[in-house]
């Protein structure tokens, strides 16, 4: 593949430690949770974590005593911190709006599919349910976008992954990218980065 | 004498070609000249990200 007259060539030495889904330096800490000295991805971890709890709940709840719309409020409620996270950067506030994102998913896919009784059609009532979900998940993943956190920037290191905590690896996996090594060796600056988020 | 631009794509999103071009016309404007460029993927929440680094020199030295 060619870019601007340019052949790309691959580049190696820039995977993430399994399930981290980010770089495990200081500046990612919001990012990452650790368990048993190995990095994972705080969002995926308490997400799921979150959807577990939330099929659980809702396993064992009675839902013929719910409304409609306290089923749908039940459910909207605990996803506002996560509506809010991105202009809250505070760990555990972010541990806490995931977790809940992870319950409201898991109770609102087990419920609305499988044990709610809806106003309409049953069929109807889960195509309703699949299309609010998607619609929801756009929007959250709009809002994320209007206030990007992207630790790299800004950083006296570089951007990842050819930034200075990364470059061991980066010269190590790319021996046979003798002009990559050169340059990274003569580099200007670390602070160029441009990033779409 | 070089630098590194990243650009890198977000939530399953490729990184946009547009801004490619972008930064290496302001790179040119401040006396670099896009010498190489290297693309990798990176795991993501839920895709796998590219990211795309390009190499400047300075265009005043022999390329």
């Amino acid at each position: 593949m060619v870019l601007l007259g340019k052949k790309i060539q691959k580049l190696h030495g820039s995977s993430y430690r399994l399930g981290a889904h980010h770089p495990h330096c200081r500046r990612h800490h919001n990012h990452l949770i650790w368990l048993l000295g190995h990095p994972l991805c705080l969002g995926c971890t308490c997400m799921y974590s979150g959807i577990v709890i939330g099929v659980l709940l809702a396993c064992n709840t009675n839902w013929s005593g719910f409304s409609f719309l306290g089923w749908v409020g039940i459910h909207l409620l605990p996803i506002m911190p996560t509506v809010l996270q991105p202009w809250i950067q505070h760990k555990p506030f972010k541990i806490m709006a995931r977790s809940l994102l992870g319950v409201s998913i898991g109770s609102y896919v087990l419920s609305g599919f499988f044990s709610y009784q809806g106003v309409f059609h049953p069929w109807l009532f889960r195509l309703l349910v699949a299309t609010a979900f998607l619609i929801g998940f756009k929007i959250l993943i709009s809002l994320r976008r209007l206030k990007p956190n992207n630790p790299c920037t800004s950083c006296p290191l570089g951007v990842y992954p050819t930034c200075e905590w990364n470059l061991p690896q980066l010269l190590a996996d790319n021996n046979e990218l003798l002009f990559l090594q050169e340059s990274l060796a003569q580099q200007v600056s670390r602070d160029s980065s441009a990033s779409n988020r | 004498m070089y630098k590194f631009v990243t650009i890198s794509g977000s939530c399953g999103n490729p990184y946009d070609i547009g801004k490619c071009e972008s930064n290496a016309n302001q790179m040119l404007q401040q006396g670099y000249e896009l010498v190489q460029v290297y693309q990798t993927t990176t795991p993501g929440c839920l895709s796998t990200n590219s990211v795309l680094v390009m190499v400047f020199k300075q265009a005043s030295q022999p390329i």
